[in-house]
């Protein structure tokens, strides 16, 4: 009956500014005997409804600093909102930034291993998916070469073909297409759509408003961490782009 | 949820990240050795090269008051490097780590695990090395080895425990590891390592015997190799009490700012 495959109610993310600042132990001890709780608060997100249906590809657009990376953070569960709820019913395959979870020290070969089972593939999927991986990237003559030698156009390929091939249930794509040339672009956007029409659902992050025309079907608008708009794309994206 | 329920998902989620522990473990071994020649002999020579020449120091010094001063020296030294060793890569898999968890979903437990996981293997290399000294020196083992592992049981509860307390530690203050880099030189020097704990005052050699764990471990695997003994029945349960106690408080301590933690990193 209920085909929501993530559902965020009301949800805040609270980050303590004062709590982010490198402390040292001097600081905090004499914070604790002055009961200073000095808390600087500040909400990358507030009150953020959302609801995603199986299947669906979405955009979400906004200027930088406006809480989109935040948002998928929660949906992939590396964040906790402070308040409201977000459930999550699916597994999530996140491209969070170009070459995360990469060991720059460890050759493409075995970053695809390691990437993948970060990702949660099994030790037998990682192997039987891995020339689709190896074909993807086009990274053949470079696989014994460690990651720290590729170009960032390389690093964006692998990352990827190793995200796309877990078949998680939910993809999250953050700006991850800016980097590659027009003609990986082009090859990404087609592999997402093959993912859409098997079934994914697609959340996707994009300075480029004809990337995300192409993509998705909805869009959310956020600005300083709140809903501006939230709608068909070509709505949101006309009024987004008369600001 | 219940308790079942509880332990089922643990295990289960346990299994699942398996193989990326045994991953993360041997990237580890690989990274420290990829450009070097002999590559993973060092494991195994650099032990028996420090030993060699601090048996050559020390020997000349102890060398009435010690029997078979390279066992003594090589069983003390492995057992006290594996725990300061182990809580000293502890301290940082967390942070160190810190990118991953802030790009990726992946349960924080399997850093602590894999820098523990990667000190146990290092530590059987110095087991490899140990033995060469002890044919050697012509030591043979006695019956009294099968108690070893459950000293090294002992220790490696006692170290994990330690461990996951610094990590936690280093997440809040960065300062830890600068404190706990000269809390080590001190505790080594604490411990009687090469030299006889009998050249103490009496009061000093009450205290290591009953307030240094890294002792116990090291008094029983010198019984054991040494003495040809069962460990001390009072080493046997110190050194448990000391396990559970730090592996306990570490698990309380990790388990309560888990959830934070991402903030912090």
């Amino acid at each position: 009956m209920n085909d929501n495959i993530i559902m965020i109610r009301d949800a805040s993310v609270r980050f303590n500014l004062a709590m982010q600042r490198q402390m040292s132990m001097k600081d905090q001890v004499m914070r604790l005997i002055r009961k200073d709780r000095r808390i600087q608060e500040f909400f990358a997100l507030k009150h953020i409804n959302l609801q995603v249906r199986r299947g669906e590809s979405w955009g979400f657009i906004g200027r930088n600093g406006s809480g989109k990376s935040t948002l998928l953070k929660l949906v992939t569960g590396i964040l906790s909102p402070y308040e409201g709820e977000v459930a999550v019913s699916g597994t999530v395959a996140p491209l969070l930034e170009l070459g995360a979870g990469f060991d720059i020290e460890l050759t493409g070969r075995e970053n695809i291993v390691m990437n993948g089972l970060i990702l949660g593939m099994t030790e037998k999927q990682v192997r039987d998916r891995f020339d689709d991986i190896v074909g993807f990237s086009e990274l053949e003559k470079f696989l014994d070469v460690p990651v720290k030698n590729y170009s960032s156009g390389m690093r964006a390929r692998l990352g990827f073909a190793v995200a796309t091939s877990a078949r998680a249930d939910i993809l999250i794509a953050d700006e991850v297409l800016s980097t590659g040339d027009h003609r990986f672009q082009q090859k990404c956007e087609n592999r997402m759509q093959d993912l859409l029409d098997g079934g994914t659902t697609l959340l996707f992050v994009s300075h480029s408003a004809d990337a995300v025309r192409r993509m998705c079907q909805k869009v959310m608008w956020l600005d300083h961490g709140e809903t501006q708009m939230i709608g068909n794309t070509e709505e949101v994206l006309a009024a987004y782009e008369n600001v | 949820m219940t308790f079942a329920d509880k332990c089922r998902l643990t295990w289960k989620n346990g299994i699942r990240y398996l193989p990326l522990l045994k991953n993360l473990v041997a990237r580890e071994l690989k990274k420290k050795y990829r450009q070097s020649v002999l590559g993973y002999v060092w494991c195994v020579l650099n032990p028996l090269l420090v030993m060699i020449i601090m048996n050559l120091v020390f020997s000349r010094i102890f060398h009435n008051s010690i029997e078979n001063f390279p066992v003594y020296l090589f069983a003390g030294r492995m057992m006290f490097s594996f725990i300061t060793d182990c809580s000293n890569l502890m301290l940082h898999s967390i942070v160190i780590n810190g990118q991953l968890m802030r790009k990726t979903r992946i349960p924080y437990y399997v850093f602590p695990l894999s820098a523990m996981g990667c000190s146990a293997v290092n530590f059987l290399f110095q087991l490899i090395a140990f033995i060469i000294v002890l044919i050697f020196t012509g030591t043979w083992p006695s019956i009294h080895t099968i108690a070893f592992p459950l000293v090294c049981l002992e220790m490696f509860g006692f170290s994990f425990g330690l461990g996951l307390l610094l990590a936690v530690s280093e997440i809040y203050a960065r300062d830890t590891n600068y404190l706990f880099a000269v809390f080590t030189t001190a505790w080594m020097y604490l411990t009687p390592l090469f030299y006889p704990i009998s050249v103490l005052p009496e009061l000093m050699q009450k205290l290591i015997t009953w307030l240094n764990p890294a002792y116990y471990y090291v008094n029983m695997a010198r019984s054991i190799f040494l003495d040809h003994t069962w460990p001390a029945l009072e080493m046997l349960l110190r050194g448990g009490i000391a396990a559970a106690l730090f592996a306990g408080l570490g698990l309380v301590v990790y388990s309560r700012v888990k959830k934070q933690m991402i903030l912090y990193v």
